[in-house]
This record gives C-alpha cells, structure tokens and sequence, in this order.
C-alpha cells in the first residue's frame, strides 16, 4: 500500500481501473433482469464492433441508451463535483468549501424551479445553468471587489448571503406554486435518473474543466501555503484565482442543471483523496475526479440494487452514507493523531 | 354550534351531520378551502352562497371572482374570518391547525377529504347536506354514479390496459396506491404499472418505465401542450404504448382534484384505455 501511494501513477492507473469494472458491473444491474453475459456481449458489440450473439433490440437499448446514460452521467457529475470542491477547498484555504459554497446550486435551483413552475420543463437545463452562471457573476461582482487578504472571506460571505437570498426566492416561489411544490422537492434531491439530451455538451464542458483545473495543479500547490507566499512565489494569484473560479462554476453549474443537487461529493471526495495520498494537486486532481465518479456510481447503484431505497433519490444516498463514512474517517485520523 | 367529519370516519359522521342540519337555517355565506370543494360547492348549485375560496379554485368560471383566502396548504384564517363565513367547507388531516383556529373563533367547520371515487360521493351527500342542498347533492350523486355504472359496463368485457400515468417529467413522477389517481385509474379499466408502490407521488427512472412496458401512457397535462417530446424520444420506439400509439394527455385537474369533474375525467380515461369498448361521447 506504502508503495502504491509513493507511486501516485500506479495507484491512478488502479482506481482507473477500479472505475471501469465498478462501472461495467453497474451496467448489470437494474430493474429489467438482463444476464451479465449478455450485457457483456452488448458492451463488446458497442465498443468495439465484436458480434457474437443476436441480442433483442430492447435490451440493447436498456443496457447502452438507459443505463449507459445513467452511468455516464454519474460519473460526469461525480468527477466534476469532486475536481471543483478540491479546487475550492484549496483557493479559499478553508476545508468546508464545497462546490455549492459560492450559491451556484441556489441559483441553479432557483432556475429549474421557475422552468418547473411554468411549465417549460424542456428550458429546464438551460434555466438552471444560466441560474447558476448568473448567481456566481453576482457573489463574485460583489465578493472580489476588495482585491486583498480577506477577499477570500469576502467571496465566501458574498456566496453565503447570495445563496440565502435565492434559497428565499425559492421557498417564496415553492410556497405561491404548491401545485408544483412535489415536482421542485423532487428535482432539489437529486436525480440521475432523468432522461436528459443534453449529455454531450456537459462531458464536454467537464472534461475541459477538470483540463484547465490540471494545467495549474502546480500553482494550487503553491496557492496552497496562502495568497502572498503564492505571489512571492511567482503565481499571478489576481488572475489565476478568478479564471479557476469560473472553470470551476461552469462545471459545477453544468452538473447541478442535469442531476440537480448532489451534496457531500464536493466536500468529502477531496478530504479522503488529501487523506490517502497527500496534498500535491498533480495527485489529488485526476484521483478526486476518479474517487468521485466512483462514490456517485456507487450510491445510484444502492438506489438499484436494494429495493428498499428505489424511491429515494441520490442525493439522499450521498448525504446518508457519505456522512458516516467520513465521520468515520474523521474519527480514525483523530485517534491516529493521538 | 360546529362539527368536523375526520375523512376516514365519513360514514358514522354522516349521521351526525344530518341531525344537525333539521332545523337549521341554509348557510348564506360559505368559504371553500380547496379547489376540489369550490367544484362540489358550485356543481351542488351554491355558488352564489360562496364568499371566499381557496387560490386555484379557477372552475367553474365563476369561481375566478370569489375573493381568494389563500393557497390550501396554508389559509389565511384571518382573512376568512374577516368573510364572516357562517360555514367553512375544509380539508382534512393538512388543514388540521387551521380548522382547530376556525373551530376556536366559533365558525362551523365541515371537513372533508376524498382519497377515492366513492369518497367523493360521500363528500357531495356531506358537503349537501350541511348546506342544506339535498336535493340537489342526491341529483349529482345519481349522475356521477351513473358515470361511474356506465364506465364499469362499458369496459367490463375489455381486457385491463397496464396504464403508466406520467405526473411530471422532469423529474419523471408517477403515482402509487397511495393517489386519488390510482382509483380512478382502476375504476377505468386499468392497471396502475406502478401500484405495487406504497405511496402517493413517486419518481420514476427510465429503465423502470421501460421494464413496465405498460400498454397505455398516460401524461397529465398541467395545461401544457400534451406533445411533449420525451416519450417520442427514438429510445422508447420499442414500448407497447408507443408502438399501439397509446400515448395521450388529459388536463391535470379532471384527475388531480377530487371533485365531480374527476368523474369527467375518469371517462376520458376509459376513453383513452378502451377505444374500441366506447364510441366517442357515448358515455356523457
């Protein structure tokens, strides 16, 4: 195990590899009974072009179109979420950062809430992602007005009061359309099970961000020890804070507007990664958005596997077992210490 | 002098109500907390009588102009009060504390809450019997049991369609046993794909939907275009529903609010899911 995290490429390759059989083994699972040998055969067949057993049309659609979607869609929303809480914990050097702390979900809410409300649930991503754009251009005009050390705490109360204002909006718009007041609850716990068109251009925009994040790992090694070491140390922190906040937010706005809000990834994926392997962010980047798409793929699969927890959607199961476990974590490192 | 009927203790209550009714004077000035209320109040021709109404109460058209109390889940007991009601028509378990206030300012709560077909007729010989509109709630009630003896002989011979009834969808909802909606849904002829769930609205994922296969598909419209594009989508060419072109809207409130109309639009339903038993407005 030492030797593994010594050699951060070994042990990327392995939770790599863990995601793909994790990923292929969810492809299993789901409520139409499909033998593993047959999805195994669509698999081959759709990636690469080996035909060997003729398989219904139906159950190529539920293992490739349903189910690929679903999966691909989590571990989209999994990686980004993780990738964008590492970055935050590590540009506002406070470990209680999390993706949402900036009021992007709020604002992203708010959005699927009004596209709900009226009636024009096919706007409902667009809504939500200009929600969340809109939100974050408003903490930060606001926030990063005072270019100096507290601007961070500055930022973070901007988003805090941001994320209040438009929470209130939301109850106020819940409370005057209770008609619709079941459909927003549902969509604000989070969900990977709508069917959503819009897949290609979020992978596209979280895969350039989790790119961008990567190319300045080295500079958030040094933001790191703080702002003014960072500039001594040569990182124009007055422009690379503000450009990764906005990568950061388009990603996370991305992911809020096609799952709705999925706590905890943001927060927790960050803490365990910093915890098996350190705090160089060449690490810690690419094995957040790898241990992250492995937690949300592993909490969407609870919601198939037991029966119990059909009903209940992700976000729940992300807030409900991420706790304890890192509770757990918390409490392990603790007795460590002392 | 006040009383509240519980809606599961409808029928012992229903005594209790018409020994209290002899005697007394017609109520003139009726406040309705529900839309579903509003309906049965107007269809039980005392529209007149009523001074104030639940927000959503938009049928009928006369319903419009009755000054609102406030949404069903959180009435504005000061601004009923200020209507000077001499009956309220409530809810019942969600109203609870509101009816307790009511109560307390010495106004005459009747409370009633259909969770079925046959509550709502229960709810009209209540609801006619405290507004002193007998006559006319034994009229209604014989037409909407009409409707539903009509919708039962009709479909008898048909083979049960296996229904999906979308809610919402995006998050895609659909209901349990829980919902007013599954009765209706069975008293059509139908079977609610997902009636083994033990609750009321409930999310839905796709494959799920996909493995029902259920021959008929039901969207509520919510007053939208009916044609909404996700059950047309390439992915479900496959479904029973969509392969036997059985994929049509019907106006969320014939099925959302329980009331007279429901009966309205559990013919539209029948229609829907038995085409070939029922000729076009043959049951009216």
């Amino acid at each position: 195990m030492k030797l593994l995290i010594q050699k951060p490429v070994i042990f990327i390759s392995l939770s790599a590899m863990l995601l793909a059989i994790i990923a292929i083994y969810m492809l299993t699972i789901g409520t139409a009974s499909i033998p593993v040998h047959t999805v195994l055969s669509i698999i081959l067949e759709k990636l690469l072009g080996i035909h060997n057993q003729d398989i219904p049309t139906t159950q190529q659609t539920i293992v490739w179109n349903f189910r690929g979607q679903r999966i691909a869609l989590a571990m989209i929303v999994g990686s980004g979420l993780a990738v964008s809480g590492t970055c935050f914990q590590t540009m506002f050097k406070n470990p209680l950062a999390d993706p949402f702390i900036l009021g992007v979900s709020s604002g992203a809410a708010l959005g699927a809430s009004i596209a709900i409300v009226t009636g024009r649930t096919d706007c409902m991503i667009v809504l939500a992602f200009t929600g969340a754009i809109l939100s974050l251009a408003m903490v930060y005009f606001l926030g990063q007005q005072s270019m100096h050390n507290s601007s961070d705490q500055q930022l973070l109360l901007a988003g805090i009061a941001c994320g209040a204002m438009l929470n209130a909006m939301l109850s106020a718009l819940m409370a005057l359309n209770s008609q619709q007041m079941q459909m927003i609850v549902f969509w604000l716990m989070g969900s990977l099970t709508n069917y959503v068109d819009t897949l290609m251009p979020v992978f596209v925009i979280v895969s350039i961000g989790v790119m961008v994040v990567m190319l300045f790992a080295r500079d958030l090694d040094v933001m790191a020890l703080g702002d003014e070491d960072a500039r001594f140390l040569g990182v124009d922190v007055d422009k690379v804070k503000p450009l990764l906040l906005i990568v950061t937010s388009l990603m996370t706005g991305a992911c809020v507007s096609v799952s709705g809000i999925i706590g905890f990834i943001g927060l927790i994926v960050p803490h365990i990664v910093r915890k098996i392997v350190g705090t160089t962010h060449l690490v810690i980047l690419p094995l957040s958005a790898i241990f992250g798409a492995i937690f949300l793929l592993l909490a969407d699969g609870l919601t198939r596997m037991v029966p119990l927890m059909s009903g209940i959607p992700v976000g729940v199961v992300t807030a409900l077992f991420g706790s304890p476990f890192f509770l757990y974590i918390l409490y392990a490192t603790g007795r460590r210490l002392r | 002098m006040f009383f509240t009927i519980p809606h599961k203790g409808i029928e012992q209550s229903n005594i209790d109500i018409n020994k209290d009714s002899i005697g007394r004077e017609k109520p003139q000035r009726i406040v309705s907390l529900s839309p579903g209320n509003t309906e049965i109040l107007f269809a039980l021709s005392a529209g007149d009588r009523v001074v104030g109404v639940a927000s959503y109460s938009d049928y009928p058209e006369d319903a419009k102009n009755k000054p609102s109390i406030g949404g069903y889940h959180a009435p504005d007991v000061e601004k009923i009060l200020s209507l000077a009601p001499d009956l309220v028509i409530a809810m019942g378990e969600v109203q609870v504390k509101y009816i307790q206030s009511l109560k307390r300012a010495g106004i005459v709560v009747v409370s009633v809450e259909p969770k079925n077909m046959q509550e709502i007729l229960d709810a009209i010989d209540i609801i006619s019997a405290a507004i002193g509109e007998q006559e006319r709630g034994v009229a209604l009630r014989s037409e909407l049991e009409h409707k539903l003896s009509e919708v039962r002989r009709v479909t008898a011979n048909s083979t049960s369609k296996r229904v999906f009834l979308e809610v919402w969808d995006s998050p895609l909802l659909t209901v349990g046993n829980k919902s007013f909606i599954n009765d209706i849904i069975n008293q059509a002829g139908g079977i609610n794909v997902a009636a083994e769930r033990n609750v009321d609205y409930t999310p839905c994922d796709i494959e799920t939907l996909y493995s029902y296969d259920p021959d008929a598909y039901v969207v509520i419209s919510h007053s939208r275009n009916a044609s909404r594009a996700f059950i047309n989508k390439a992915d479900f060419a496959d479904m029973a529903a969509v392969k036997n072109q059985q994929i049509a809207a019907i106006n969320d409130d014939l099925l959302t609010r329980p009331g007279p109309r429901s009966f309205t639009g559990l013919v539209k339903l029948a229609e829907i899911l038995h085409p070939e038993a029922i000729k076009d407005g043959e049951i009216k």
